[in-house]
């Protein structure tokens, strides 16, 4: 498979990343060569196999109950800004 | 033999001690858990500026820590199993109050509003954290080159970098900043760096240690688990790291109650040991598969049987690795938007517009390829051909393992096919991972331990691996070349470094 610059371009976009043309054009060289060279895994024999687990896994959810979590401020400490008790964003709607 | 110059330990400063002489010490009164700690701060103090290893110190919680258990100790108050043990973490783990940036731009503020599940045990059994320790950004690298902050150096080699991503884990147990610091393992992150900077590192079974507050790099792999100077030290941090957890759904409940420490001293007496042809390879360095595999003779007089078998699966394990790895990484990845916490860009049209500029700004270089590559290998054209088959190949090699434990109880073979190699030499590269990312993908435990010294007088690291919870066996393994080795005692000398530099 060849890897074009258009296909890094919708990467990219589908990443909400920002590059350059040029960075676009060695990232498809660069990917070009990493799948070739993970190419590998094609040759393998893979048939017989699934991905259902072979022991059924027990359920280990734990019980749905409501744990306070006390300190309040603590839990907004990373927030860039709070307006009265609501985490503030930035404007991104006029 | 004094390349670089070894640090002959029978020296009995604080820093160059075990847990095991350390909790000793305290017992027998020689000296106060305050002065242990102030005695590794000094040390952080005078020497990180060479190596690099720690992102935060936390001197003043640390020596309050120290004093409580003081106070314990003189009241004759149980103290834990690593009571009074100073230890350092690797800066993707939550700790309540205490920055945790991933080596990242887009956490550089971020100061967790609780404490991971093993910070919690940790402190449990009487730990106390000196600081955080440096990484590859998001655990993704094999140097710690791509750490957003500071470069880490191999306190072996100040030219060479100390592998990754654990890369300041690693040098700050090898430097002798702590006698333990938990590293964290997707694809061979906590053996790698141990192997080249000389220390034991354990990637236990998937399941065995909670992961609950550690930041995700590629979750069906990740582990975390301990770096250590000696084997003893690994199965004691092992024990009491280890345990289910309510809190991390994939934290399995299995053998909690065995010993580590007193079950690895049965020794390696009938165990069958493979060693798999496919990983002596032409990508080995010589020098290592030399000292691996006289290594491997001395299991054979220890009353172990050996065995040379195959199992070429193991060849493409770093392709599915790669896969799958990535792929996680760009779902994890996804959520830092800059919207409600982290770095947020100042400059934007629109919201697409605010997403995209933050991510840009604050990931790295290495991190968004690898967001981009797990997103191509997830979209529609690739989708099939590389991340199902990577699927399918990792249920294959998980089945070819469990057919091969039927028979033996360990495989043996080298950490790395390389020897620590220069900073900037490479920045990324799969291959460094082409021993150990297949037990990610099995989701075996496997252990590093020191097993000689090349004639440049760098470190080499045999790796162990056994089947889902036998760390038993890989203690038993470890120890017992430990012991045959004797060569635990040899640290690097970082002020005989200094003299060469200036010269």
């Amino acid at each position: 498979v060849k890897v074009e610059r258009d296909t890094i371009q919708y990467i990219t976009r589908l990443s909400k990343l920002k590059i350059t043309d040029y960075e676009a054009s060695e990232l498809a060289k660069d990917f070009q060569q990493v799948l070739e060279c993970l190419g590998n895994i094609k040759e393998e024999d893979l048939r017989g196999l699934d991905l259902e687990p072979e022991v059924e896994i027990p359920s280990i959810l734990r019980k749905d109950e409501v744990i306070n979590f006390e300190n309040h401020r603590e839990l907004f400490q990373n927030a860039k800004r709070i307006r009265d008790s609501f985490i503030a964003i930035p404007k991104v709607l006029d | 033999m004094n390349f670089m110059g070894f640090r002959k330990t029978n020296d009995t400063s604080i820093y160059s001690m075990s847990i095991d002489a350390l909790k000793e010490g305290y017992r027998y009164k020689l000296f106060s858990v305050k002065e242990a700690v102030q005695e590794y701060l000094k040390r952080i103090e005078s020497l990180d500026e060479k190596i690099g290893a720690f992102l935060t110190v936390c001197a003043d919680s640390a020596l309050g820590e120290a004093e409580a258990m003081d106070e314990k100790i003189a009241k004759g108050q149980e103290v834990g199993l690593l009571g009074g043990v100073p230890i350092a973490i690797k800066d993707n783990i939550c700790t309540r109050g205490l920055k945790t940036t991933c080596a990242s731009r887009v956490l550089e503020d971020f100061i967790p509003p609780y404490d991971a599940t093993i910070i919690k045990k940790l402190k449990d059994a009487g730990a106390i954290i000196l600081g955080k320790v440096n990484l590859d950004e998001f655990a993704i690298g094999s140097s710690t080159e791509t750490s957003a902050f500071q470069r880490t150096y191999n306190p072996w080699n100040l030219s060479k970098v100390p592998g990754g991503s654990s890369g300041g884990s690693a040098a700050a147990v090898a430097a002798g900043f702590a006698p333990m610091a938990v590293g964290t393992d997707t694809g061979g992150s906590i053996r790698q760096p141990a192997a080249f900077c000389g220390t034991v590192g354990l990637k236990p079974t998937y399941g065995a240690v909670s992961r609950y507050g550690l930041i995700p790099f590629a979750s069906s792999l990740d582990t975390i688990g301990p770096i250590t100077g000696t084997v003893t030290d690994c199965a004691l941090s092992f024990q009491a790291l280890r345990g289910q957890d309510m809190r991390d759904a994939t934290s399995a409940k299995t053998g909690s109650d065995i010993d580590y420490v007193t079950e690895m001293k049965r020794g390696v007496q009938g165990l069958k040991i493979g060693i798999v042809r496919e990983w002596f390879n032409e990508d080995l360095d010589p020098e290592i598969e030399k000292t691996v595999r006289e290594s491997a003779q001395l299991y054979e007089k220890a009353g172990a049987w050996i065995e040379d078998i195959s199992l070429p699966i193991i060849d493409c394990g770093i392709s599915a690795y790669y896969i799958i790895s990535s792929a996680e990484a760009s779902s994890n990845l996804a959520g830092y938007d800059g919207l409600r916490y982290g770095y947020g860009t100042e400059h934007f049209t629109d919201i697409e517009d605010l997403i995209a500029s933050t991510r840009s700004e604050s990931f790295g270089k290495e991190v968004k390829r690898r967001i981009m590559l797990g997103t191509l290998v997830l979209s529609s054209d690739y989708y099939d051909d590389y991340y199902y088959k990577s699927l399918l190949l990792r249920k294959k090699i998980r089945n070819s393992f469990k057919e091969i434990f039927k028979q033996y109880d360990l495989l043996i073979m080298p950490t790395t096919p390389t020897l620590p190699y220069d900073i900037g030499e490479l920045q990324s590269n799969p291959l460094e991972m082409l021993y150990t990312a297949t037990m990610n993908l099995a989701g075996i435990p496997s252990i590093s331990i020191p097993c000689g010294f090349s004639n440049s007088g760098l470190p080499i690291g045999l790796q162990l691996t056994a089947d889902h919870f036998a760390e038993d066996k890989l203690f038993r393994g470890a120890y017992q070349l430990e012991q045959e080795l004797g060569i635990v005692n040899r640290k690097p000398d970082l002020d005989i470094q200094e003299v060469e530099q200036n010269v």
